[in-house]
């Protein structure tokens, strides 16, 4: 409000440049990334409304079917169960990702150099790319010749076929999640407990206080901003599933591990339906909008004191 | 300045509160390091294990014994093809970084030294792209490359990368550059300098940390990115690295362990990134993570 204030009153400084000037300079400048931005980001999710009212092959022309699309998803057991399949992994991350970050933070701090060493090698599946982790994490799930045939054999069992199996495959696919995300949440952490000031805890030391007491009153309130990105990293995150998805059990067996992301690929790119492929990246946007709206808010609410 | 350098001696010296005394807890914290270790480290050591046996080994011997050792995987592998896909995931990645801080910038600078109407539109514009995922764009994106004539090319690729890093680009370097101080720009407007000379010699300097930050965060997304080869290209001779170990998984899915070797050697350029630029990297990663909020 008060920059465009600032804006119509012609500002003194920078000599005759007036607010005019200013913002043929602003677009000048900004033109150039806009361009570009729009091109790759704007544009694309303007057009894809447009594209989700119709039914389309790709190939040929487009007919223009109003909202049946729409219709169509609203009923299609296949969304919902990659938004079942999306609370499955947000959930496990919550679950695990946070608690289990934390703690890895602070042992690695507690550990002194050895941490540093040690955080190095905790870091490994986050230098991997996903591709590359999904790829070992399917054969080490492969029940015909994988290490876990061998651990079952070793008990006269035959193994269970984790990501063939309808119910299995999306907590095999959690499991690797987690696996790989969880030196993230150390290191989120790692920082945030580096800007904790150490008189903190030599003073409530000197007043009696224990561990348990200082971990509680001092390093849980102060890590509150870290909780707060830890969450909305899992939110974000959680809605966007591709890669590992795609890789390790392509959305199947049947529709059981997908995602809205991979059903956007396999609707538009497999099954040639680039209408119903749309609507669906359009709710993808719609939610992580509404989603992104709520946790600008609420952070604000919570950061506010 | 206070609070930064606290927090700059917490980083010396862990606070001495922390330390473990007692030989309980620290046979704890040896404990779950060691547990976590394992975790870490068995898929890990499985698939550099299965690198070195051949085909046959690998199905006939346990998955933690080596057998007869062999680099015949590396040397089928470590042909001129792979080095090609590392060059186009360079020059993919590294190209779409250059490209998104210099027009990044640019705007940045614009939108956080000057004042005009249109700088509040402008920067939601920009910031409100973090909440776009890509998989919301990609079939236009797939529609667009086509038109323009850039489907199956390396510039395909490089500029929606470009494109998708300038949201967190314009929003970390747009923070920074407002924190300028006025005075400095005053001095050197009345030096005579334009905006233009400004944004070169007092902001970019200046903002040196801000980029590299965004440098290495947008680096480490496109360097992984998947989803945008996969659908922007259909040619060996363009693919990134990502895409090619899943064709090599694809065409030699039962050579399990030529597939981990391909897996290995395409981990090996940011493990070494991580392990000279360490300090960076860390930096890089956890600011991106944190402008997220």
């Amino acid at each position: 409000m008060s920059q465009s204030v600032q804006a119509t009153v012609p500002v003194p400084r920078g000599g005759r440049t007036g607010a005019g000037g200013q913002a043929r300079t602003v677009l000048l400048f900004v033109a150039p990334a806009l361009l570009l931005y729009g091109i790759y980001v704007l544009y694309p999710v303007v057009v894809s409304i447009w594209y989700s009212m119709l039914e389309w092959d790709g190939i040929g022309a487009g007919k223009f079917v109003g909202l049946s699309n729409w219709q169509r998803l609203i009923h299609d057991e296949s969304v919902l169960r990659s938004l079942r399949n999306t609370l499955i992994i947000l959930a496990a991350s919550f679950a695990v990702e946070i608690p289990v970050g934390l703690c890895l933070a602070l042992l690695v701090q507690r550990l002194g150099r050895l941490g540093v060493v040690l955080s190095s090698i905790y870091i490994v599946p986050l230098l991997m790319s996903s591709v590359a982790v999904g790829i070992t994490w399917s054969f080490l799930f492969n029940p015909q010749f994988g290490p876990l045939y061998y651990i079952y054999n070793a008990f006269g069992q035959a193994a269970p076929g984790l990501l063939g199996s309808p119910s299995g495959a999306i907590w095999a696919v959690s499991a690797v999640v987690l696996w790989q995300f969880i030196p993230l949440y150390m290191l989120l952490f790692n920082a945030g407990l580096l800007a904790i000031p150490s008189e903190l805890y030599e003073a409530s030391s000197i007043d009696g206080a224990g561990k348990r007491h200082q971990f509680w009153l001092i390093t849980v309130p102060l890590l509150r901003r870290t909780f707060i990105t830890a969450s909305v990293l899992i939110l974000t995150g959680s809605l966007v599933y591709f890669d590992l998805v795609f890789v390790m059990t392509g959305g199947g067996p049947g529709n059981s591990s997908f995602t809205l992301a991979m059903y956007v690929y396999r609707a538009a790119f497999q099954d040639q339906e680039v209408g119903y492929g749309s609507a669906i990246a359009v709710l993808l946007f719609f939610i992580s909008f509404v989603l992104s709206g709520l946790i600008v808010r609420f952070s604000r609410v919570l950061q506010g004191d | 300045m206070a609070r930064s350098s606290t927090a700059r001696s917490g980083a010396e010296k862990p606070p001495q509160g922390l330390l473990p005394r007692r030989a309980g807890e620290r046979l704890m914290l040896g404990l779950a390091a060691l547990v976590w270790l394992a975790i870490v480290l068995i898929p890990v050591s499985y698939a550099l294990i299965q690198t070195f046996k051949n085909q046959q080994d690998e199905l006939a011997t346990s998955p933690w014994s080596l057998g007869n050792p062999t680099l015949e995987n590396y040397r089928s592998v470590l042909g001129p093809s792979i080095f090609h896909y590392l060059l186009n995931s360079v020059i993919t990645s590294v190209g779409a970084v250059l490209l998104s801080l210099l027009l990044g910038s640019l705007a940045a600078y614009a939108l956080a030294r000057m004042r005009s109407g249109v700088n509040g539109i402008l920067y939601l514009l920009f910031v409100s792209g973090l909440a776009v995922p890509i998989y919301a764009a990609i079939i236009p994106i797939y529609r667009l490359s086509i038109s323009l004539h850039l489907y199956d090319t390396l510039p395909g690729v490089l500029l929606p990368f470009a494109a998708t890093g300038l949201p967190i680009t314009v929003f970390i370097l747009t923070a920074f550059m407002r924190a300028i101080p006025d005075e400095l720009e005053h001095a050197m407007q009345i030096d005579g300098a334009g905006f233009f000379r400004r944004y070169l010699q007092l902001a970019l300097p200046l903002a040196r940390p801000a980029l590299a930050t965004v440098a290495v965060y947008t680096f480490i997304t496109n360097w992984n990115n998947f989803v945008l080869p996969l659908v922007l290209t259909q040619s060996d001779d363009k693919r990134t690295l990502p895409l090619a170990i899943w064709n090599y998984q694809g065409q030699y899915g039962m050579n399990v362990p030529l597939v981990l070797t391909v897996v290995v050697l395409s981990t090996l350029p940011l493990l070494i990134f991580y392990i000279l630029q360490r300090r960076n990297f860390i930096q890089g990663l956890t600011a991106g993570a944190l402008s997220a909020v």
